[in-house]
């Protein structure tokens, strides 16, 4: 008798999770209204974790004005936004899409890292699945009538505002280090070539590391030995310049490298992996290392007068007790820009993919957090000018520039060389 | 001393911690422990917590960690390894069960780094504990006082095992575990007391590493194939082998990779994991019970007997 109940029971269960399941991930109908489910599948944890804690707060605040919008409106339908954590980690990010393509998901916001995107592609284009990511800057993915749309400039674009930060900064000799992934690969590819163009001599020895390192002692004593030889050679130790391009390992980077008296005196130059980096704020001894070798980076310059800018920065700042990244603005851009498409076409991804560039052009003129988004023929952002970063104290970032990216030339606010 | 050789030998002692802690529980109920990972992240994420909120040195906070670390092994025992053991599980199983603990302990910790980022906004999902460390003779004073911590766990683990009438009782259960329950000693607080000295070990070794590594919540996950690496290294018999293991694993990572990059270029520097665990294969090609089976006595007396020989 306990026996038969107890498989009533388990029956019973399981056809309740069924029931359940098959309303889960959206395009269910409640009281007239149909929810439309995207999935962010963002880099909750891993190197990328504060950009993607800063983008998952800010999708949820876009997921919520739009809902607000659509209310207003007196749509019959509702956002549903899910968020999942790809640990900055392709294989992971991938068997997440999979897992929630399975559930009937066929738009996604993120993810951030270029390798993760890539690990995607494949699997996205065979399925048509629709995903925009709000940071993959490598070149490698500027692919035409592919299905993974990015609301950011790719590398070729960063490259040579690396590069004219560089001579800005009166480097005459670099010393190249980056993460080996896509993302790293393509920008130093891109920031090499700017520098060689402007005429600074490159290091024959560049330390390429694996994304996931965790200890850099043996980066720092080499870094050490190739700054000891380039002055052996005759070059000045403040003409020597070290681009560094990571994310949040750019910490114990420096506290390595702090260990060593005369990489302080030579010019530390980043990327938008380690700008606003609140890793490096965290870390007192880090961020006067980089106050010290006065550590400046680029990143894409959202419009500060446009309409929801302020509301994002604000939201960020009031949740997490932080300065926001940049492409978080991008992030708040793609929810809004996504839901306008399906107002539009409903839930099918070929169809939003068809409309997408031509909605965002026209809604990011007056509305857009990170200012106006033109797509160009791979689906990536046209161009965009880039701001200079740098720490203002042990407490905050600043920006005393920008790079323009029509004219290649860098406009200082505050004059820092 | 050198930045890298600094960090090498902090690095190394945490290592050979976790290692000593693996092939401990290995050789008391045959289990495989993966959730050595978690277990050592943990004493990282607990000495965070204390310098962060309340101040201080990293230090004083590893009594913490020890009794953290031993209580997550008594949960683990209790709530797994114990039923497994008691119904003759398979080694697989047991190894596989502490893989399951380890996603649970992972994801409390994950959610403990949430509460940590949104209620006090600090940033514990990167951290870089060396900074609150303090400086003894130019030098970190973790250069000096891990190794040294590291020691004296070993001296009285070894005290504990050949002088307390527990820790003889203990051996011989290793030894016979039949025979021993034969002659009263009781092996389920054998077994308990292994857990227990197994977690603080994993903890304390977590806490080591997060001084010359960067304090992740993955940090266990991450380094994982090292600390086996170390135990296996050891041999997996002998506890005081799976240490040393740790120990040379985690040298050989750090001093290894750069000599080897000065030496062939920083290309080789990609391959930083890859060099211990080639040592350690090499090892083991060359002496198959790793390193606690290299008959050191003989070797010495052949020498010795050798060169006594060659002056007759």
């Amino acid at each position: 008798m306990k026996s038969k109940l107890f498989v009533l029971l388990l029956i019973g269960i399981m056809a309740l999770a069924f029931v359940a399941g098959c309303g889960g991930t959206g395009d269910g109908d409640a009281d007239g209204v149909t929810t439309h489910t995207i999935v962010g599948i963002l880099p909750l944890t891993g190197v990328l974790s504060t950009f993607g804690e800063n983008s998952a707060e800010v999708a949820k605040l876009a997921a919520d004005d739009v809902n607000a919008w659509l209310e207003a409106e007196g749509k019959d339908w509702t956002l549903r936004l899910e968020i999942d954590d790809d640990a900055t980690e392709g294989p992971v990010g991938l068997t997440k899409m999979q897992s929630w393509f399975g559930e009937g998901v066929q738009i996604f916001v993120g993810p951030q890292a270029s390798g993760v995107a890539q690990e995607m592609l494949a699997f996205a284009n065979a399925n048509q699945i629709l995903y925009i990511s709000p940071s993959s800057t490598s070149p490698a993915l500027a692919i035409a009538d592919d299905w993974l749309f990015r609301f950011c400039t790719d590398d070729n674009i960063q490259g040579p505002a690396i590069g004219a930060l560089i001579k800005e900064a009166g480097i005459e000799h670099v010393i190249f280090g980056w993460q080996g992934d896509t993302w790293g690969d393509g920008l130093q590819g891109a920031a090499e070539a700017s520098a060689l163009e402007l005429g600074v001599e490159v290091n024959s020895n560049k330390l390429r590391f694996d994304p996931m390192k965790d200890a850099f002692t043996s980066e720092a004593a080499l870094l050490d030995g190739y700054v000891t030889e380039a002055v052996a050679s005759g070059v000045a130790l403040d003409k020597i310049g070290f681009n560094i391009i990571t994310f949040e390992q750019v910490v114990p980077f420096m506290v390595e490298a702090s260990k060593y008296p005369q990489l302080s005196q030579i010019k530390w130059i980043g990327s938008d992996g380690t700008a606003f980096s609140e890793a490096l704020l965290q870390t007192p001894e880090a961020a006067q290392f980089a106050l010290d070798v006065k550590f400046a980076n680029t990143m894409n310059k959202p419009e500060d007068g446009s309409a929801n800018y302020a509301r994002v920065k604000d939201h960020v700042q009031e949740l997490l007790g932080r300065e926001t990244d940049a492409y978080s603005y991008n992030t708040y851009d793609m929810v809004w820009a996504l839901a306008l498409c399906i107002d539009q076409v409903g839930y099918d991804s070929a169809a939003v993919k068809e409309i997408l560039p031509e909605v965002v052009k026209e809604w990011s003129k007056d509305n857009a957090a990170s200012g106006y988004i033109e797509l160009n023929e791979s689906g990536d952002r046209a161009f965009a000018n880039y701001n200079i970063v740098m720490l203002e104290s042990l407490d905050g970032w600043f920006v005393p520039g920008f790079f323009d990216g029509l004219t290649g030339e860098i406009t200082w606010e505050t004059p820092v060389y | 001393m050198a930045p890298w050789m600094s960090s090498g030998l902090i690095y190394a002692s945490g290592l050979a911690m976790t290692a000593g802690s693996i092939t401990l529980l290995y050789i008391v109920t045959r289990t495989f422990n993966f959730a050595v990972a978690s277990m050592a992240t943990i004493g990282f994420i607990v000495v965070y917590t204390g310098v962060s909120l309340y101040g201080g040195l990293p230090y004083q906070y590893y009594p913490f960690v020890l009794i953290i670390g031993a209580i997550t092994g008594v949960i683990c025992y209790y709530g797994l390894n114990r039923p497994l053991l008691y119904r003759k599980a398979a080694e697989t199983t047991l190894m596989m069960s502490t893989l399951g603990y380890d996603l649970i302990l992972l994801s409390l910790i994950q959610m403990y780094s949430d509460y940590l980022t949104y209620t006090f906004k600090l940033f514990p999902r990167r951290v870089t504990m060396s900074v609150f460390d303090f400086e003894l003779y130019g030098e970190s004073a973790a250069t000096f006082i891990l190794p040294i911590t590291a020691i004296a766990c070993l001296t009285i683990l070894h005290f504990f095992l050949t002088k307390t009438k527990f820790g003889i009782a203990m051996r011989a259960t290793i030894e016979n575990p039949t025979l021993a329950g034969a002659s009263g000693i009781n092996s389920d607080r054998v077994y308990l007391v292994s857990w227990i000295i197994s977690g603080s070990m994993a903890a304390l070794g977590g806490s080591f590493m997060a001084m010359a590594m960067t304090g992740t919540p993955v940090m266990g996950m991450v380094t994982i194939p090292l600390m086996f690496a170390g135990a296996i290294l050891g041999g997996l018999g002998n506890i005081y082998g799976g240490i040393l293991g740790g120990m040379v694993i985690g040298l050989t990572e750090y001093a290894g990779v750069y000599f080897l990059a000065k030496q062939f270029g920083p290309w080789i520097l990609g391959y930083r994991m890859g060099i211990p665990l080639f040592i350690m294969a090499a090892t083991l090609l060359v002496f198959p019970r790793g390193l606690s089976g290299i008959p050191l006595g003989k070797i010495i007396k052949n020498l010795f007997g050798q060169k006594r020989g060659a002056s007759a």
